[in-house]
């Protein structure tokens, strides 16, 4: 499922959480490269955020390793994250410190700090840097959560489903601002969203985390382009051979079966079309967002 | 260090409000004084006392520990509560950075709010720097240490609530478990007469050691732990439960058996206390042991020895009050004593009251049986003013009343209200009571009281004979009294037995002791330029007379042979201080004991004679103090010395 990076910035190596006696992270592995994006998805609850503290040092492992670096993330937390900025879920500035003042006070704790280049993404932004950060919108916290992210010009990017709440427009300018900052710099990015349109603009790897385990982790093309829809009608759509595909999940409908393959080639719609010659097919490309539905929104089937 | 002062400062700027919150805190007192008084404080004359000093103290050192508590148990808690660490975790700053940055904003805060409350009355003159400056000097340790504890102890406190984790469950077991245990440790610490040790020990040290343990458990969650909440409160249990356990009721614990370990032999006799047994045959004594040396400098502590003939020693614990509320069972078979406990504990609740050593007890040592002493637990203080010859019975004296208890069960067998100072000498059997009253019954008279009947009878009829005391003879039936007429023995309806002086030869005469078994009285007699001492039998003839040239006081201090009395310097600080022996036949004087005066030296004329009538050559008798407080016996055939406690009462 893992692949050896040839620069991994971050490797996780057989993860699991517990809490207590319940598992939220089972065996997860998975590795960054650098200047990739990386877009971590699963259904809520199925431990993203857990591994995401992991991974940033935040809280260890019942099982397994992370490295940041090529060093431990919960040894090595404070040297990491002078390279890492964080986007969290839920905006946790200390809420009666306005942008100016949290801009003043990370200047005291990083060595490389660019306040005015925070300022102005904040001020771009339209987020006024005297109100305290407490009094924002939750789309002006997460412009502030973000510039102060980048005020360190960090080699990796966390961002923890920073979409989450936010207007389209909002969003957006989030996205514009990753984007810019990807374009300028290469930054490093793991994201973990259940905006799939976003991800799709941004991500070059996706991994999907189900019931606590990794269930795919590849780039977003080569998954986007094995994953189809076909749409089969015509008399015996129902009894057709799928061989060579592996069927990811299948209805049957009024007018034909609908199936959706994991491993579609061209190669391999060649010979399945010879075998089913009798029938209609229709092939549909599939969004990221259609490919997670499949996936995790519904009972695998065996091929 | 530089991220910890930048995330101090960050938390200060956030907190202004606490000093302007001090300054209206400072104005309150003179505030009161306005309204009270309708003038405002103006400068103050030379020499005029400043008005509200002690207000302004507290309400300084009282705002301080407020912010401490209100801070301290915010700062840190709320970010762990709100979820809000990630903020300070997601940045390249060391976990001790924040937390300390943290808690010394807290800290900072406290002190500087409190300093601030003091600011108001200097402005307006109610209080001068010069005074406020010198009290500070002095209080600054003890006010920083209680801010760290109260800021340590709120951050841990607030820690745990908001970390929302079921581990508050075992918080909320050992919590009382800890008291517990620092009570039953602090207990036993009093029963071994530790309790000043300890008491020094936890108002400089232990105070501190909290502090610190308090502000680790908090450290320890937050580095520990960091954003697995469940695994920080672990962290910081066991950190906090553990280091207060190890430190206060282990420490106490460890301390209070060093302390009781202590043997005779580590007595520093520089005031004993001595109260032999009937026949003199075993003494206890009561002094302050210096144990192996020197334990912080602390380690001095009252310790009780009971001493045998043998030259066995065994320990009756600490009993700071003294063995005067103590007693021997005429037959000497039983002794009892009173141990008060912990100072103030009238003032505890009953469960705290019922912590052994922590409260009264009276504790029984039946010596026939060789068993350790029995604990009783009281409910109030008591002084044990008489045994019973079966040791069955026991007369208490309690701030208000007497009561006569099992000496088995410590169940009250009869009660009687009468205050405290009511009984001089007193006499207990399995029904009755005798005692001379000193205060509820005036004058001064015998008073008998019939356990099973609840009846009382005065016995002595000679209202304008003042009796000097009961004679501990059979069930005390006898009466001693003397005035400037003489000294007499009385039977209880008044009536003279034997007239044992007639008559006095000079003006300052003193009686003295001891009246050995009846046989012998001693008078010491001033004549012009020189003292006689008078010895009489008890029909009063006089056996022998000793003249003493000049005015060297004298006691009679044992009968270390039969029919040789030790003659005792008043104080070791007396010259010449060799203690004389005088036989009583022919009156000749020995001086083999220089520096070295009985140990049971009478201080007060026969009025310590009421229940010691030791034997002649009994080691009552026998035990002699040098100048330096060393305790030894002397051997009653060839007079050699044995050495019972070998350090001098100064050295360490």
């Amino acid at each position: 499922m893992s692949s050896l990076a040839v620069d991994p910035v971050l490797e996780v190596e057989h993860v699991s959480v517990r809490y207590g006696g319940a598992r939220v992270v089972e065996d997860v592995s998975l590795s960054v490269e650098r200047g990739s994006v990386f877009a971590l998805l699963g259904r809520n609850g199925v431990g993203k955020s857990s591994l995401i503290r992991c991974i940033l040092g935040q809280q260890r492992p019942s099982a397994g390793d992370v490295r940041l670096f090529g060093r431990s993330s919960w040894n090595s937390r404070r040297a990491a994250m002078a390279r890492v900025g964080v986007v969290p879920e839920e905006p946790d500035a200390p809420p009666e410190m306005n942008a100016r003042e949290l801009v003043a006070l990370l200047g005291d704790l990083y060595a490389r700090w660019d306040g005015a280049d925070v300022l102005a993404r904040i001020e771009r932004a339209g987020v006024s840097a005297r109100v305290p950060f407490g009094k924002l919108s939750k789309g002006q916290k997460g412009a502030v959560m973000l510039a102060l992210a980048l005020g360190h010009r960090p080699e990796l990017l966390v961002l923890d489903d920073p979409t989450l709440g936010l207007d389209a427009v909002a969003r957006k300018a989030l996205y514009d601002e990753i984007i810019g900052d990807l374009a300028d710099r290469g930054t490093t990015v793991l994201l973990c969203s259940h905006d799939l349109d976003g991800i799709e603009r941004l991500a070059d790897r996706v991994a999907i985390v189900k019931e606590r385990r990794m269930l795919l982790n590849e780039p977003l093309e080569e998954l986007k382009a094995r994953f189809r829809r076909l749409r089969v009608t015509g008399t015996g759509a129902s009894g057709v051979d799928w061989t060579p595909f592996e069927i990811s999940a299948s209805d049957t409908r009024e007018w034909g079966v609908e199936t959706l393959v994991a491993n579609f080639s061209d190669e391999r719609f060649e010979t399945f079309r010879a075998r089913a010659a009798a029938v209609d097919v229709e092939v549909v490309s599939l969004s990221l967002e259609e490919i997670f539905v499949a996936l995790v929104g519904r009972k695998e089937v065996s091929s | 260090m530089k991220a910890a002062l930048a995330i101090a400062a960050a938390e200060i700027r956030q907190s202004k409000l606490v000093f302007w919150g001090a300054l209206a805190f400072g104005a309150f007192p003179l505030f009161l004084h306005f309204v009270r008084t309708g003038v405002a404080l103006g400068p103050a004359a030379p020499g005029q006392e400043m008005p509200y000093p002690f207000l302004i103290a507290i309400t300084a050192v009282g705002y301080s520990l407020a912010i401490a508590v209100l801070m301290g148990g915010t700062v840190v808690a709320r970010d762990i509560g709100e979820r809000r660490l990630g903020f300070w975790l997601s940045r390249p700053v060391p976990l001790l950075a924040y937390w300390g940055g943290k808690l010394g904003a807290a800290f900072f805060l406290a002190v500087i709010g409190g300093l601030l409350t003091i600011v108001p009355a200097h402005l307006l003159w109610a209080l001068r720097w010069s005074d406020t400056l010198a009290g500070l000097s002095r209080t600054m340790q003890p006010w920083l240490v209680a801010i760290a504890l109260a800021v340590g102890g709120a951050a841990a406190a607030g820690g745990a609530f908001r970390s929302r984790s079921g581990v508050l469950l075992l918080d909320i077991v050992l919590l009382p478990l800890t008291l517990a245990a620092t009570f039953l440790a602090f207990g036993s610490s009093v029963a071994a007469g530790a309790d000043d040790i300890v008491a020094g020990l936890i108002r400089p040290t232990l105070l501190v050691v909290a502090a610190l343990v308090l502000l680790a458990a908090s450290a320890a969650q937050v580095s520990v732990g960091r954003f697995d909440f469940r695994r920080g409160h672990l962290a910081l249990s066991a950190v906090a439960w553990g280091g207060l356990l190890i430190f206060f009721a282990g420490t106490i614990f460890v301390v209070s058996r060093y302390v009781a370990a202590a043997t005779v032999t580590d007595l520093r006799l520089s005031s004993a206390f001595f109260l032999p047994a009937p026949a003199g045959d075993r003494v206890l004594v009561e002094g302050r042991t210096v144990h192996r040396g020197n334990l912080f400098g602390l380690d001095k502590q009252s310790a009780g020895f009971l001493l045998d003939e043998a030259g066995n020693a065994s320990s009756i614990g600490g009993n700071p009050l003294g063995l005067k509320r103590s007693a021997w069972s005429s037959d000497g078979t039983h002794v009892a004593w009173v141990h008060l406990g912990m100072i103030g504990s009238s003032s505890l609740p009953q469960p705290l009251r019922s912590v052994p050593g922590l409260g009264p007890s009276l504790h029984v040592h039946h010596l026939a049986r060789g068993a350790r002493p029995r604990m009783l637990r009281l409910s109030a203080p008591a002084a044990v003013l008489a045994v019973s010859p079966s040791g069955r019975r026991i007369l208490l004296a309690t701030a208000a009343s007497k009561r006569v208890v099992d000496a088995e069960t410590g169940e009250p067998v009869a009660t009687l209200d009468a205050p405290a100072s009511w009984t001089r000498a007193a006499f207990v059997s399995e029904d009755l009571v005798r005692a001379l009253s000193k205060q509820l019954y005036e004058p001064t008279s015998v008073v008998e009281w019939n356990l099973a009947a609840g009846k009382l009878d005065l016995r002595w009829p000679a209202a304008s004979a003042t009796p000097l005391t009961l004679v501990p003879s059979g069930d005390w039936q006898q009466v001693l009294r003397f005035d400037a007429s003489g000294l007499f023995l009385h039977d209880l309806d008044g009536r003279i037995v034997a007239t044992l002086v007639d008559g006095w030869g000079g003006r300052a005469n003193r009686a003295a002791g001891p009246l050995s078994g009846g046989r012998y009285g001693c008078i010491e007699e001033e004549a012009p330029g020189r003292l006689r001492l008078r010895v009489f039998g008890s029909d009063g003839r006089t056996l022998t007379e000793v003249l003493f040239e000049g005015r060297f006081p004298v006691r009679v201090g044992g009968e270390p042979r039969p029919g040789v009395l030790a003659l005792a310097p008043t104080s070791l600080d007396e010259r010449p201080r060799a203690t004389q022996f005088v036989d009583i036949a022919d009156g000749t004087l020995a001086r083999p004991r220089p520096d070295s005066i009985p140990a049971l030296r009478r201080w007060e004329p026969l009025r310590e004679l009421e229940a010691v009538n030791p034997e002649p050559g009994s080691l009552a008798t026998r035990l002699f103090l040098d100048r330096d407080g060393r305790l030894s016996s002397i051997d009653p055939a060839g007079g050699q010395r044995v050495i019972v406690t070998p350090r001098a009462r100064n050295e360490r």
